[in-house]
């Protein structure tokens, strides 16, 4: 495997072999992060294309401190909010009563949750109305605080708090029942 | 039972290395888009350039004059010979040496003397020029006092006062106050500078921030303990240095979730999940008066209401956390709700089957979302039932035993289940208004 800071030195010189050795070393992964923001997986790839076009066009602004697929994780965060919040009104909530139904009738029971499959997963979280689903990314996968949450998203920190609290109950309640 | 106490930790851990794989042309659009853009920037960069290649002229230009100028400088041998023409200025060489006699018992002196003598020659001439004038504003300086060398007296040993004076420039000294030294997460502290004698500062707090004002606030993002160091420096370019320690605490995450009895009679009994971290000790508060410091508190509310309950978490510094779920009872997801007032049809009783998307409203029936148990009664204002139906698919005709019901005010009754087990009960009144 090239070396990252090679291949980010090569990119700025706008070497396009580079950037698409370094897409291919992290498209996967950064799709893998998108999923979880976006409504589809189309959607997911939109994202994937901007962002990267995105961190191309700034490689500048990495400053060389800390992992590279960390900096490029957080332009795919971003662009995914921008996304979010371009998309805000347009968008129909989807259908959020019957996610995780699937899994549920297959398998009656929830007897550990830790066998459930990433597929799973992802579907009780795309199923999540989108200011939920964004929110519940942020801090509880990404540890994200919430009053880091309330400026990324420009809402209060309370309202975080209860969208996750609220995103965190639906989430439990597809998962399978409590008592 | 799983621990569902940590579902954050289950999706973290099940994503934190989440792979998919993208489909093929995602590539060729990035770059298509990458050349696209680039072709913008590139006429940006040509301008660069261009600028570079005018600076290079320039450049170019003045190299080309310099080098036009120099040639007499190599060809010329008289320039070099400027340095023996100064030596004939080294005359204070021989009052150096007399310093050297006169001071001999002063090792600061000495040190000052050798450093003079190495000067080339056409220093020594300056501080010799400026003595008499210098002497008086030296011994006006506040610093004066420290220095030992006052036992040197005499003209030509006000020289040396001078060096000596300029050697022992008082030490810089670094002291600080730092308030407070300790404290929770997202802490702001107040540096206090106490040093003596110190010209400029540089602050490192010890997280990789710095700062180079006197009296610097520094806000600590992230919870730990800190070595702060103060780096001063004196006019004369002496330093020092002054450490000390800055604990920040973590502060707990305040966290929780509310269910309702789905068997609620009068009270409600509220169950409420405590998935605070990094705390120890919490304080409920549920809105209706009472308080709990349980972790996972059971609470039942006598009265109806919506209320407002918040959680303090504490931790063992001491450092808390707030969260505020407001309207406990509410769920945004799910509603039920009757208009006041509708206009049968005249032609006849219906199903009372609606269609909730048209605009005419022939029919009494709610707007909803999420209700899984319905139950609506119509009475008349002696208390006759009229109409009932469990199918919230089928609204009110406005008809009673086939027959339209006189244009008056009726009593509805609803009560249900929302489809996460919260009941609701309601009732209001309807006008029945005739069609002319």
């Amino acid at each position: 495997m090239i070396d990252d800071s090679y291949l980010v030195k090569r990119c700025l010189e706008r070497d396009r072999k580079c950037q698409c050795l370094l897409y291919e070393k992290y498209a996967s992964l950064m799709l893998g992060v998108l999923m979880r923001y976006a409504g589809s997986r189309a959607e997911a790839e939109d994202i994937l294309q901007e962002g990267f076009v995105k961190a191309f066009m700034n490689m500048k602004q990495y400053a060389g401190t800390g992992s590279f697929s960390g900096w490029l994780k957080s332009i795919m965060i971003n662009t995914a909010i921008t996304h979010f919040h371009r998309n805000r009104n347009f968008r129909e909530q989807g259908p959020i009563d019957n996610v995780g139904e699937s899994y549920l009738k297959d398998h009656g029971e929830v007897s550990g949750l830790e066998r459930l499959k990433e597929d799973d997963l992802l579907k009780v979280i795309t199923g999540l109305p989108p200011g939920f689903r964004v929110v519940f990314n942020l801090y509880a996968i990404e540890g994200y605080k919430h009053h880091e949450i309330a400026e990324m998203l420009n809402i209060d920190e309370g309202t975080s708090k209860s969208q996750y609290s609220r995103a965190r109950k639906l989430i439990r309640e597809r998962l399978g029942k409590r008592q | 039972m799983p621990d569902q106490n940590h579902i954050e930790d289950l999706f973290r851990d099940k994503f934190s290395n989440f792979e998919v794989e993208p489909s093929g042309g995602t590539w060729t659009g990035i770059s298509k888009k990458l050349a696209w853009q680039e072709f913008f920037r590139f006429s940006l960069t040509s301008f660069n350039i261009w600028y570079a290649a005018a600076g290079l002229g320039i450049i170019g230009a003045l190299v080309y004059v310099g080098l036009e100028t120099s040639e007499p400088d190599v060809a010329d041998p008289v320039e070099k010979e400027v340095p023996e023409e100064v030596i004939p200025f080294g005359e204070p060489e021989v009052e150096d040496d007399t310093l050297e006699i006169g001071v001999i018992d002063d090792p600061a002196a000495e040190e000052s003397v050798e450093i003079d003598t190495e000067v080339p020659g056409t220093d020594p001439v300056v501080p010799m020029q400026v003595l008499p004038a210098d002497s008086p504003a030296v011994s006006d300086l506040p610093l004066q006092p420290a220095q030992p060398a006052d036992k040197v007296v005499g003209p030509v040993d006000e020289a040396v006062d001078l060096f000596a004076a300029e050697e022992d420039v008082i030490i810089p000294l670094a002291d600080f106050g730092a308030t407070p030294e300790s404290g929770c997460h997202n802490l702001r502290v107040q540096f206090t500078d106490r040093s003596v004698n110190a010209a400029s500062y540089r602050w490192s707090f010890g997280d990789g921030g710095f700062s180079t004002s006197m009296h610097p606030v520094y806000f600590y993002d992230q919870p730990g303990t800190y070595t702060v160091t103060l780096e001063v420096e004196s006019e004369r370019g002496l330093k020092d240095v002054a450490e000390q320690q800055i604990t920040v605490y973590p502060k707990p995450e305040a966290l929780f979730e509310v269910r309702a009895d789905e068997d609620a009679g009068y009270g409600r009994t509220v169950y409420f999940f405590n998935y605070s971290r990094n705390a120890e000790s919490y304080i409920w508060d549920f809105g209706d008066g009472n308080n709990s410091t349980a972790k996972d508190p059971v609470h039942v509310y006598l009265e109806p209401g919506n209320f407002t309950v918040s959680l303090t978490a504490v931790s063992e510094h001491g450092c808390t956390d707030i969260m505020e779920l407001e309207n406990i009872f509410s769920d945004e997801e799910y509603f039920i709700s009757f208009p006041n007032a509708f206009r049968p049809d005249m032609g006849g009783p219906s199903d009372g089957r609606y269609d909730p998307a048209d605009p005419v409203t022939k029919v009494f029936y709610p707007k909803y979302k999420g209700v899984s148990e319905y139950q609506l009664s119509i009475y008349n204002k002696s208390g006759l039932l009229l109409f009932e139906t469990t199918n919230i698919e089928i609204g009110w005709n406005g008809y009673f035993n086939n027959r339209l019901v006189a244009p008056e005010v009726y009593i509805w009754k609803a009560r249900g289940r929302f489809a996460n087990g919260q009941p609701f009960v309601m009732a209001g009144d309807v006008t029945v208004i005739p069609n002319n």
